[in-house]
């Protein structure tokens, strides 16, 4: 079983060198630490899908003018701003 | 003028998933936090997310975010959500187990002059490699009242690696 994550707090209206204190997370703290992970995860591959499809139209674009070929508008604005 | 450091933390072994500030003194006008965090995962730079007075309505925070990621131009990021986000500033594994940088200014945190608090920011991460870079800025709004606590969390629920730093200042005009 993994360990319960943990958060260090400090709080200031305590004196100097009694402040922090390293303490495991709530329920619902361990719940949102959750949710992020998998929106992170999400996120990850919906930027890999975006980077993957810029990469795939500008290689189209690329071997279309190389071979003489038009582009489609799509193609185009890779190449120009 | 006076500078003055309130609070330094270094993470130790094992690491932490939050980083935690309570209780922060009213007595000043700005505060200054510098961040230097790494994140435990082998994927991309994350950024964190940063939560003030734990306010769980996106209708009290506003927050606009310029970033470059790799190669890609500059865009502007902009949510609806209940934290303010610190894109891209912790390194990782991919980024050569590098720290990434913050600093952070609130401005007007007691909330006073009946203005709400502004949060600006400029950070990033930055590998030996070309394509390991990331930079963010932003500027936004707490309208939840002066700012007493705040906590940071990374935005892929990882861990903050041990080394990684928060040195939190006050600012005094006078």
């Amino acid at each position: 079983m993994p360990d319960t994550p943990v958060k260090v707090v400090v709080d200031l209206s305590q004196p100097k060198g009694q402040r922090e204190s390293t303490i495991p997370l709530t329920a619902e703290e361990i719940a949102e630490h959750d949710a992020r992970a998998a929106q992170a995860a999400q996120d990850e591959a919906d930027r890999q899908a975006a980077a993957d499809a810029l990469q795939a139209l500008k290689d189209s674009a690329k071997a279309k003018l190389i071979a003489g070929d038009p582009l489609t508008a799509e193609e185009a604005d890779t190449l120009v701003i | 003028m006076s500078f003055e450091l309130v609070e330094k933390i270094e993470v130790g072994s094992g690491g932490v998933s939050q980083i935690e500030f309570t209780g922060i003194p009213q007595d000043a006008d700005e505060l200054v936090v510098f961040f230097s965090l790494r994140g435990v995962t082998a994927t991309n730079a994350y950024g964190s997310f940063m939560y003030f007075n734990g306010e769980t309505s996106s209708a009290n925070v506003d927050y606009r975010i310029g970033y470059g990621v790799n190669d890609l131009e500059n865009v502007t990021y902009a949510a609806d959500a209940n934290y303010y986000n610190l894109l891209g500033i912790q390194g990782g594994a991919n980024y050569d187990d590098t720290f990434g940088s913050c600093i952070l200014n609130f401005k007007n945190y007691t909330a006073s002059n009946s203005d709400d608090p502004v949060i600006i920011h400029q950070g990033g991460a930055s590998a030996e490699t070309a394509s390991g870079q990331y930079c963010s800025y932003g500027i936004g709004n707490y309208k939840g009242g002066a700012i007493s606590s705040f906590k940071i969390v990374t935005s892929n629920a990882s861990n903050y690696a041990q080394y990684s730093t928060a040195h939190l200042y006050k600012l005094t005009y006078a």
